[in-house]
């Protein structure tokens, strides 16, 4: 670890704890650290940008009457892992869902750098096709790059249910792309 | 193909919209609420406990108003009931003579 390390840890926490002593400044600074992880779970989720907003200003307004049980800049980011998660889950339940159009779909695309677009557009949508519970767990495993375990503290779920949903999940989207295992 | 490498990419993190962050903080429109003063506290209760007084002793009276209402239409109906009874009496007797 270098020398800077241990200062920005001690920079996070001073805006942990200045905002939630109420400063808004410090807030927004948590928020513009953490909004493309929450904005992407949520993103991923629905693939409906405008929903995906919603849903992550939702739990930031959440965090921000949460700030004084949040820990540490660790905690911090568990939390919103959970929640969002959480809301997306919510949100797949009320069934509001609506069709993705192809401008929105290259709207987004146009983040993809040097990705193939047609193939991470593809990839995208057979998602949406997957139980929630799998959808949720292979973005926790390939955008944030959780671990099993790690997943399964996210999602409230035990080791082997999570590895059965990645398992199936996985499965799926190789039938899907007619790719042999 | 590499399914795990595709879905690293395809599932990369995506920057959230121009602004996102001003738009959160808009709809903080208040300021986090320090803790309610002792004084505070107390007035609310007295409010409060005056209020569910007032209402208890309003349903007390309106409840009494009731039964003194059904008790004057009861006696209201036993009057008449004995007046019409005069009356059937009375129209007998100029019938019968």
């Amino acid at each position: 670890m270098s020398a800077a390390a241990p200062l920005l840890l001690l920079n996070h926490d001073a805006s942990l704890h200045r905002a939630a002593a109420g400063d808004h400044e410090a807030f927004g600074d948590l928020i513009r650290e953490h909004q493309d992880m929450v904005f992407s779970i949520a993103w991923h989720f629905l693939h409906d940008r405008d929903r995906a907003e919603e849903i992550a200003q939702e739990v930031f307004l959440q965090l921000y009457r949460a700030l004084g049980e949040i820990e540490s800049p660790a905690h911090l980011i568990f939390w919103l892992r959970r929640v969002t998660a959480n809301r997306c889950i919510d949100e797949s339940r009320r069934g509001r869902w609506r069709i993705v159009t192809l401008d929105e779909a290259n709207d987004v695309a146009r983040d993809a750098g040097d990705t193939d677009p047609l193939l991470s557009r593809k990839l995208g949508q057979m998602l949406q096709r997957l139980p929630a519970p799998q959808r949720l767990a292979i973005t926790m495993r390939y955008q944030e790059g959780l671990e099993p375990s790690e997943i399964g503290a996210v999602l409230d779920m035990p080791l082997n249910t999570v590895k059965s949903h990645l398992r199936r999940g996985l499965a799926a989207l190789r039938e899907w792309l007619g790719v042999k295992p | 193909m590499n399914l795990d490498d595709d879905l690293t990419r395809a599932l990369a993190r995506k920057s959230a919209p121009d602004g996102f962050a001003d738009r959160v903080l808009s709809r903080l429109d208040t300021p986090k609420t320090h803790r309610t003063s002792l004084f505070t506290r107390i007035a609310a209760a007295i409010v409060l406990t005056a209020a569910l007084g007032g209402l208890t002793a309003h349903q007390i009276i309106e409840h009494r108003r009731n039964e003194e209402g059904e008790r004057a239409r009861r006696e209201l109906m036993t009057a008449l009931h004995i007046a019409s009874a005069k009356m059937r009496v009375a129209q007998r007797a100029v019938a019968h003579d």
